[in-house]
């Protein structure tokens, strides 16, 4: 299932359709995908999830399976972030 | 003979009634085995019904639901499967019992009591389900040990509850094929030896076979050894070793049933997978199955999955080649060296190095700050070195920075928020283009981290054989050979090419285990190594440190090494570097698998006087052939194993030095016979014609053999002399040698 969320929001960020997302869609500039989305998608799974994705970690997401393989790890260690919810992480960023 | 009638009589009346008794437990398991299969089939249904509509997507994007439900339904029916599994091999074993279910007999006293037991022994025990009466007894269980050590008389067995002793007042074996017992015999002695004739007169078998009925006393103690940890045995060629080898694991599965050792516990260490097909049907013989047998270059591709590297076969092959002949002996010398317990030591030396001198470890800046100083780095890196491998102290140390990155983070995301305010100029959102900014720094950040956090090994062994100020530094106190400036240069050039040799995968292979953690192994309890003089002092220490929980039991004949002089200190020095409390080394000196003659042949191959006694069994006199013309010799050939087969020999090997040799007559001879090529990895059944090079052939046996191409150039060192051992020793009746030209100077005084 978050296989099935991370590429609905991948597919918003990028204009295109869900069905045209798999396991196997890249995420690297090689092919086609420009950085600023998927910093985007970052942005957004962190929300979505309430965890937080390290910025060293994240070249090494070469498709969306390796970004949901590393969500689905962080969820099942129970690594929420300490911010939990969208105030805090505004807050976190911005104060 | 009216007593004999009545003991057969008594005799066949006793097989009936076991051989009812196994067809009622057969039944039954058949019944049982009908009915899980019922449940299978019905929850492959269910499963089918409830998945199917899933089935074609269920490895697109809307799959993981149904994947979800598709293991729901999968998990149950690979229990039963399991369970299945269990009841069919016990079909199996009684189809067995049926077959043949007993070979022996003894009628054995307790001390402490007044009657004879019958003790019935087979190859897998018959017991009432219900009243646990033994029928038949398994030939490892305890009391089948005295059939192997005892004749008539006083004897004993260890049970777990300790010595129990007895008397035996009879031994009888017997040969039941097809539930039909076809005749007994009685013997006062250790397995008569004219049973043991019978059996080996007959063809090599496409498999290895079993010899539970003919296992001799010593070759009993061997199986049966469980108080020592390091078992090693010197066996002369054909003296059974490796079926002795395959018997003790069967035996030690049979002792572990209690300890819970099972079959993945257990490793064989062969030889090729030539070998590895050959010994297959054993196990599974002995009722053992599963048991995992490698080769050991198996052990270096999974430690080094993207390193190409050479097998060991292809090095022998390169070796024996080899036009230039000091080139030769550079390559033979660099595999003793790099495998010898000296450089070990220069591979401990140089990793002890690698942290303190290799690593390119520098100052890290983050937010314009330093974070981590070089020095602190090192010397954090360099606490408990004894007792954390390098990788984990490495990642450790990626850690402690990366945590101090984490700490910072939000002060950086606020200075590069401030710079995108007070840059306007690009199309992005704010909060995205703060975190793509804050994305590629770190990811610089870290590459330039990983530059000494990870390792790349060949890399770090290259600096080895680069610098050879450092080589010598690294080798102060050692011992090196002579020709260590050409080993140096040789592999400094190789290691450059995209094809490793044997030797440096090796080293490469200890290194990455004395880095990184391997735990592939860590529930290997016992290790069975096969030919072990193919292996080198770096291929135990290799061993040590993958199996660093189990028991050894190693087979060789040091007459059998093919490129260098071995002598009893192999087995010294195996037992230094695996280091075990007890060890044993036992000698197996009576060859079996030869004739007389060609025993007697074999032996003028073979350093000094080779103490190998023969099981007496006659035979041709081995003869050398000489052809005149090509022609002529494949005529010799091809006349020769026409003879074989019409004298009733299955297995035929034409031997020949190496695998390019093999081509070359396979060519020459393919239109004349039926013969096949035993191409390094290609499948085969024994009962054919083969052509094979001798150092494939190791291990293997033949009804009659024919090595080839016996003149002066093929055979003329002391090396080629140990390949003629070896190709002699294939061969269980006939033996026969053929050249063309000149006679090789080896075989020269015997041609007269």
């Amino acid at each position: 299932m978050i296989y099935e969320e991370i590429g609905e929001i991948f597919a918003a960020i990028i204009g295109a359709d869900n069905q045209d997302i798999t396991p196997e869609t890249e995420l690297t500039a090689a092919s086609g995908v420009e950085m600023i989305s998927v910093a985007k998608l970052i942005i957004e799974c962190e929300k979505a999830y309430h965890i937080t994705i390290f910025d060293e970690d994240v070249h090494t997401f070469k498709c969306i399976d390796d970004l949901v393989t590393y969500v689905n790890r962080l969820l099942s260690e129970g690594a929420s972030s300490s911010l939990a919810t969208d105030q805090e992480r505004e807050a976190w960023y911005y104060t | 003979m009216g007593i004999y009638q009545d003991e057969l009589y008594l005799e066949n009346e006793h097989l009936k009634r076991i051989l009812s008794i196994a067809e009622e437990q057969l039944s039954e398991a058949r019944r049982d085995s009908q009915e899980s299969e019922v449940s299978i089939l019905s929850a492959k249904e269910v499963m089918r019904e409830e998945t199917a509509h899933s089935l074609p997507s269920l490895y697109s994007a809307q799959g993981f639901y149904d994947l979800a439900a598709f293991s729901q339904y999968a998990a149950p029916l690979t229990d039963k499967l399991k369970e299945h599994e269990t009841v069919a091999n016990k079909l199996l074993t009684l189809e067995k019992t049926i077959y043949s279910p007993y070979f022996a007999r003894i009628d054995f006293k307790f001390d402490d009591e007044d009657i004879f037991e019958k003790v019935y022994i087979g190859h897998a025990s018959l017991m009432d389900s219900k009243s646990y009466e033994i029928y038949i007894y398994d030939w490892r269980s305890p009391i089948a040990s005295m059939f192997y050590r005892f004749g008539v008389g006083k004897a004993f067995y260890e049970a777990p509850a300790g010595r129990i002793t007895g008397e035996v007042n009879l031994k009888r074996q017997y040969e039941i094929s097809n539930g039909k017992l076809e005749y007994y015999f009685d013997a006062d002695v250790q397995i008569v030896d004219e049973f043991l004739r019978r059996m080996l007169s007959l063809n090599a078998s496409p498999t290895m076979k079993t010899i539970v009925e003919t296992i001799q006393k010593d070759q009993d103690i061997i199986i049966r050894d469980a108080s020592n940890d390091l078992v090693m045995v010197q066996g002369a060629a054909g003296s059974g070793k490796t079926s002795i080898a395959l018997h003790r694991v069967a035996y030690l599965m049979y002792q572990g049933l209690a300890a819970k050792l099972s079959a993945n516990n257990i490793v064989i260490l062969s030889p090729n997978t030539l070998f590895k097909k050959y010994i297959s049907n054993v196990l599974p013989e002995l009722g053992e199955r599963n048991v995992d047998s490698i080769i050991f270059e198996d052990v270096c591709y999974k430690i080094l999955p993207h390193v190409h590297f050479q097998t060991r076969n292809q090095w022998i092959e390169n070796l024996i080649t080899c036009p230039d002949q000091s080139l030769e002996i550079i390559m033979r010398r660099s595999m003793e060296f790099k495998a010898s317990q000296g450089f070990t030591q220069i591979l401990g030396r140089f990793l002890h190095d690698i942290p303190r001198k290799w690593l390119k470890i520098s100052d890290i800046y983050y937010n314009g700050k330093l974070i981590a100083n070089r020095q602190q780095l090192k010397s954090k890196l360099l606490v408990n070195e004894k007792s954390i491998l390098l990788d984990q102290r490495l990642k450790k140390i990626e850690q402690i920075i990366l945590n101090t990155v984490h700490e910072l983070r939000k002060e950086r995301i606020k200075k590069l928020d401030a710079f995108v305010l007070a840059h306007t100029n690009h199309p992005f959102d704010r909060e995205e283009f703060v975190r793509l900014l804050s994305i590629i720094e770190t990811t610089v950040l870290i590459k330039e981290i990983r530059k000494f956090t990870c390792l790349d090994i060949l890399a770090l062994y290259r600096i080895l054989f680069s610098n050879k100020d450092y080589f010598y530094r690294l080798a102060k106190g050692i011992a090196l050979p002579d020709c260590i400036e050409a080993i140096i240069d040789l592999t400094h050039e190789n290691l450059n090419g995209d094809h490793l040799p044997y030797e440096d995968a090796l080293c490469l292979t200890y290194l990455h285990l004395n880095i990184y953690n391997c735990n592939d192994y860590q529930l290997i309890k016992q290790v069975v190594v096969d030919e072990a003089q193919d292996y080198y002092p770096l291929h135990f220490e290799i061993l040590k440190m993958l199996f660093p929980k189990a028991r050894y039991t190693i087979l060789g004949d040091i007459n059998q090494a093919i490129e260098r002089q071995e002598d009893l200190s192999l087995y010294d020095g195996i037992s230094k570097i695996l280091c075990q409390n007890n060890s044993a080394l036992y000698t197996m000196n009576k060859s079996f698998r030869s004739t007389n003659e060609i025993l007697a042949f074999s032996h003028q191959f073979i350093l000094g006087s080779p103490d190998i006694k023969s099981f007496s069994r006659e035979g041709e006199a081995p003869a050398i052939y000489q052809a005149a013309t090509a022609l002529e010799y494949e005529e010799m050939l091809t006349r020769e194993v026409v003879k074989c087969r019409r004298l009733g020999y299955q297995s035929i090997g034409l031997i020949c030095k190496s695998d390019q040799d093999t081509l070359y007559l396979f060519e020459r001879l393919m239109d004349k016979l039926d013969v096949k090529l035993a191409a390094s990895e290609g499948a085969m059944g024994l009962r054919n014609t083969f052509i094979i090079p001798v150092y494939m052939a190791k291990g293997l046996e033949f009804d009659a053999v024919l090595i080839c191409d016996t003149d002066e150039k093929h055979y003329h060192t002391k090396e080629d002399k140990k390949l003629l051992y070896i190709a002699c020793t294939r061969a269980l009746h006939r033996l026969n040698l053929f050249y063309e030209g000149t006679i090789s100077p080896l075989l020269k005084d015997k041609e007269e």
